[in-house]
């Protein structure tokens, strides 16, 4: 009967479409085979979940789905594709940074240890320099990473390194957060043009040209490239950090109906999701949006390009908010100082907490170069 | 100085690597004879205006043993000596690369020819230029990439017929029904005239397309229309939709599927570029939501990726795209003025489209919302029905939640909406903000108890010491204690959790079970977290044990008795338990024994 149960479950987690909830779909079959000590089943049921859950921006569940899954192939070592094990490993240690709460030596433990793993596998350290220089420019240490990046270009590609645009966009990333915002508009060329893709780029590098484009003062192409991107990336969870930076361009230039449409839509999505990360960006953005509109400085519609009414600074707004947030009116009717303040309030919390755990000032720096490009005065 | 080299390229590698990755089937040779062939006679059409193009493939069986050959001939633009140097023998070049306004032609790859040698081993061309002056030229191409080339004294009219003999093991493509079938696949809606040959028959392939005809009525539009669907899918569709679009020069027919489709499947549409079949799995050409119908249509305009399954996802083709979502929302927005009942049956089948539309588009929603269905613990009603009993929408936003609950929800009679499946929760908090007169009310499953049946205070008096025990014995396991009075009274406890408190005692499972290394990094995750998510159990009073339990008065056994219920509870529900649930389980089994053995050897005493 139980058997039923299982299948029954599987079946609903196969046809939900990809988000949240084929993952607690997933998470429900697990628990039943779990139940019924169906391990091989378990497994790939959690090999599923765990892609499922990094291509939809909940690296939380793929990380314990993984610790398990990872026990399993340990010791049942002759059954396991290292290959499968391995990638899945590099997504793991990618999600890592973005849980301030894990230590930053405990990180680069588990990128040692896939190192191992990468090596009694027969692989080239390809992937986990890469992982490593990556993990550590999202911590901030940027001397650290440009120090790795020489190691991993002269290792060789056997199959276990990323595809060529994500390892591009990887460089335009590194570049742009390391203010070389010409050379990473280079680098991204191929890939804007077209000639470099795969299923997650040019989304991901259409949101990482966006501050290097702003700090030089290209508006207008910040603009293209971001109704560009929006249009790519609005449907999946895993893009939340471009999605911000899009929500920055809108709020930079005062486009208030399209500001307004992309933070509602994507508040459920910064609440939700399990990578700290992208939360502090969405709230960073999201917070420069609300303090200008508190402001009355955003434009009626986003069209109108010629003339920049100045709208008398209002205290309330209608917007569907998901009743998860903490601050949710049923009357969708929210006082824009309260909640610009809730969501500066969070972003410092968590862009204080990053800078405890990476120790260094980068997550606070990023929030105020938020305000910076998004026009807004920090009080 | 430096020597300078060339490459040595072996086309029959190259051959092998196109008949085998490349092109989709052999048989597509076929398609790009043809496409040439039209090609041509465009571009002779562009030199000549009035000029009457036609196609003809001509099947020969073989005399005397020798392997069958086909003749496609043309009377299009012919290629002079010095244009099939130029192209022909140049592996990659087209003549229609540079020439021309390119979007007036269907091949854009200069690879086509090369694909004969899938099932040839010499190609002949004869061809002769429309340019004036040039006389007639015969090439002959071999798949060890050797060509020949000489003047032919012959008068001939300009265009182009090309011969070619099968390879053996290719025969079957030469049989004319094959030849038939293919050309008619790849080229019945062509404006330009196509004939199979064979023999003394001639058949036309030509149809056009039904987009292209005129009908007297709306109701015999439709009906030539599904008749067409079910030619081309082989499924008797439940509607058909004309498209429309002018940008992308678009024409076309969606077809509603007659079976639910799942959110997951991705409908891959038949594509006509030019009126030439392009893809029987063309993608990306409508809007996500619109995974109820398949189509086919016909563009003048979208440019083909090389894989030729989809178009380059350019402004023109999201353009596009909303224009065709545009006819489809119509047809439904038409539905829901005009008929009712039809409306009905086809949310029936796609509500989950059409949710995923009244999503995005507000006016939409609108007019749609009352229609469409939900799950509730009374059973599936649509949110008018709901509405018309319920003034308040009160909902539990995940399944796991759902069915927690459902049951016990129904025999308390209260109506209770599943938010967990796709689209679900955001359409019903979507409700407020489009009507500011109607409510919604997330229930916190844990909450759900707080509406049943308070306990009189003599009653909570007599069941203090019960539920201080039970408290004291559940919180360790992250498990509050509650007591109500509800239906169905066999049921003595309900156990709720909500889906962030599943999560970490997931994540607290896990953890038991990772090394040092991992458990490690769940820490980090579970500090990570909001800490204050519990589960609950709630005892029944109007059941049985558990009113004998009230009257227990040896606290040990009741506190026994409290660790089984939870394990109980949590076997109820699938749970899978933690290890010191199952230590408790294990205790609590061997003292139930204890127990018994102990009051039978009492009772013999």
């Amino acid at each position: 009967m139980s058997q039923n149960r299982l299948e029954e479950l599987i079946g609903e987690a196969l046809s939900f479409p990809p988000g949240l909830q084929k993952i607690e779909a997933f998470e429900r079959a697990i628990a039943e085979a779990d139940v019924l000590g169906e391990a091989d089943t378990a497994f790939k049921l959690r090999s599923d979940l765990i892609e499922s859950a990094i291509f939809n921006g909940q690296g939380d569940r793929a990380i314990v789905a993984f610790a398990a899954y990872l026990k399993h192939a340990d010791q049942n070592w002759e059954t396991i594709n290292p290959h499968d094990l391995l990638w899945k490993y590099k997504w793991i240690l990618n999600a890592l940074p973005g849980l301030p709460q894990i230590s930053k030596s405990k990180i680069l433990d588990m990128v040692s240890d896939m190192s191992r793993r990468v090596e009694s596998a027969g692989y080239s350290q390809r992937p986990a320099f890469y992982i490593r220089w990556r993990v550590l420019a999202e911590m901030g240490d940027f001397e650290a990473a440009a120090a790795d990046i020489p190691k991993w270009r002269s290792e060789v590609k056997d199959g276990l390194q990323d595809c060529e645009a994500c390892e591009t966009n990887a460089e335009v990333n590194f570049s742009a957060e390391t203010l070389n915002n010409e050379q990473a508009l280079e680098i991204a060329r191929p890939i804007l043009t077209g000639k470099l893709s795969c299923t997650a780029i040019p989304q991901n590098t259409l949101g990482n040209v966006i501050r290097p484009l702003m700090r030089l003062g290209r508006i207008d192409d910040a603009v293209k490239i971001a109704e560009r991107g929006y249009r790519m990336t609005s449907k999946n969870e895993a893009f939340l950090t471009k999605v911000s930076e899009f929500l920055l361009v809108a709020t930079h230039t005062n486009a208030l109906v399209r500001a307004k449409r992309i933070f509602s839509k994507h508040a459920i999505w910064a609440l939700k999701t399990g990578c700290y990360t992208r939360r502090l960006r969405f709230n960073s953005v999201a917070s420069a949006f609300l303090k200008k509109l508190a402001q009355g400085k955003l434009k009626e519609t986003s069209s109108e390009v010629s003339e920049v009414k100045k709208r008398k600074a209002t205290s309330s707004v209608r917007m569907q908010l998901p009743s998860e947030h903490p601050l949710y009116q049923p009357d969708a009717r929210y006082d824009i100082p309260v909640l610009a303040g809730w969501y500066q309030n969070e972003a410092r919390k968590l862009a204080v907490q990053f800078d405890q755990r990476n120790g260094n000032r980068y997550a606070t720096q990023c929030l105020k170069e938020t305000y910076d490009l998004a026009g807004v005065e920090q009080d | 100085m430096s020597d300078e080299h060339k490459f040595q390229v072996d086309l029959g590698g190259i051959i092998d690597l196109l008949s085998n990755h490349l092109y989709s089937g052999p048989e597509v040779f076929l398609r790009e004879l043809l496409q040439n062939a039209v090609d041509a006679i465009t571009a002779h059409a562009q030199a000549l205006s009035g000029h009457v193009g036609s196609v003809q493939f001509e099947t020969i069986p073989g005399k005397r043993g020798l392997p069958p050959t086909l003749v496609v001939a043309d009377n299009g633009i012919g290629l002079t000596s010095e244009e099939i140097h130029q192209f022909l023998s140049t592996i990659g070049r087209s003549s229609k690369r540079e020439s021309l306004d390119r979007d007036d032609f269907i091949g854009q790859f200069g690879i086509g020819l090369l694909s004969c040698f899938v099932v040839a081993d010499e190609i002949t061309l004869i061809t002769r230029s429309v340019k004036p002056g040039q006389p007639a030229v015969e090439w002959k191409g071999r798949a060890d990439g050797t060509y020949s080339l000489r003047t032919l004294d012959r008068e001939l009219a300009p265009g182009t017929q090309v011969y070619l003999r099968a390879k053996p093991g290719r025969e079957a493509m030469f049989d004319a029904d094959f030849v038939f079938e293919h050309v008619k696949k790849f080229g019945r809606h062509l404006p330009i005239a196509v004939d199979v040959v064979a023999g003394s028959s001639k058949r036309p392939i030509n149809e056009p397309p039904p987009w292209n005809q005129s009908y007297r009525s709306d109701e015999e539009r439709k009906v030539a229309y599904l008749e067409y669907g079910n030619e081309v899918f082989g499924t008797h569709f439940f509607d058909a939709i004309p498209l429309k679009s002018e940008i992308g020069g678009i024409d076309g027919i969606a077809f509603v599927l007659p079976h639910a489709a799942s959110l997951a499947t991705k409908q891959s549409h038949r594509v006509y570029l030019k009126q030439m079949l392009l893809s029987e799995t063309g993608e990306k050409l409508l809007p996500d939501w619109a995974f109820f119908v398949k189509c086919v249509i016909n563009t003048h305009v979208l440019r083909p990726t090389a894989s030729r399954e989809s178009f380059y996802d350019d402004q023109r083709l999201a353009e596009a795209r909303d224009n065709l979502g545009d006819c489809l929302r119509n047809y439904l927005v038409d539905l829901a003025r005009n008929d009712r009942q039809r409306l009905d049956q086809l949310i029936d089948l796609h509500f989950l489209a059409i949710k995923s539309l009244a999503v995005e588009d507000d006016e939409f929603y609108k007019l749609f919302i009352d229609y469409l269905p939900f799950q509730t613990s009374l059973g599936q009603m649509t949110l008018g029905e709901y509405l018309k009993q319920h003034p308040i929408v009160k909902y539990v936003r995940t399944v796991d939640e759902f069915r927690q609950v459902a049951g016990v929800a129904a025999a308390q009679d209260f109506c209770l909406m599943n938010g967990g499946y796709v689209h679900d929760t955001t359409l019903l908090e979507k409700l407020p903000e489009i009507f500011p007169d109607r409510q919604v009310e997330p229930v916190d499953v844990s909450e759900l108890t707080d509406s049943f049946e308070e306990l009189t205070v003599n009653e909570h008096d007599q069941v203090f010491d019960l539920l201080r025990t039970a408290d004291q014995v559940l919180r360790r396991y992250g498990c509050q204690t509650e007591i109500r009075k509800f239906q169905p009274e066999q049921l003595p406890t309900l156990y709720t959790i909500s889906s962030e408190a599943g999560f970490q005692r997931n994540l607290e499972r896990t953890r038991e079970q990772a090394d040092d290394l991992w458990s490690g990094v769940l820490d980090g995750l579970a500090a990570s977290r909001t800490p204050l998510a519990t589960a609950q159990l709630c005892l029944n009073y109007r059941n049985r044990l558990i009113r004998r339990l009230v009257d227990v008065k040896d606290m040990s056994l009741v506190r026994k008795a409290i660790e089984m219920l939870y394990v109980q509870a949590l076997l109820l529900g699938h749970y899978p338990l933690r290890s010191e649930e199952l230590k408790l389980m294990g205790d609590g089994l061997l003292g139930l024994i204890e127990l018994v053995v102990d009051g039978r050897e009492k009772e013999r005493e």
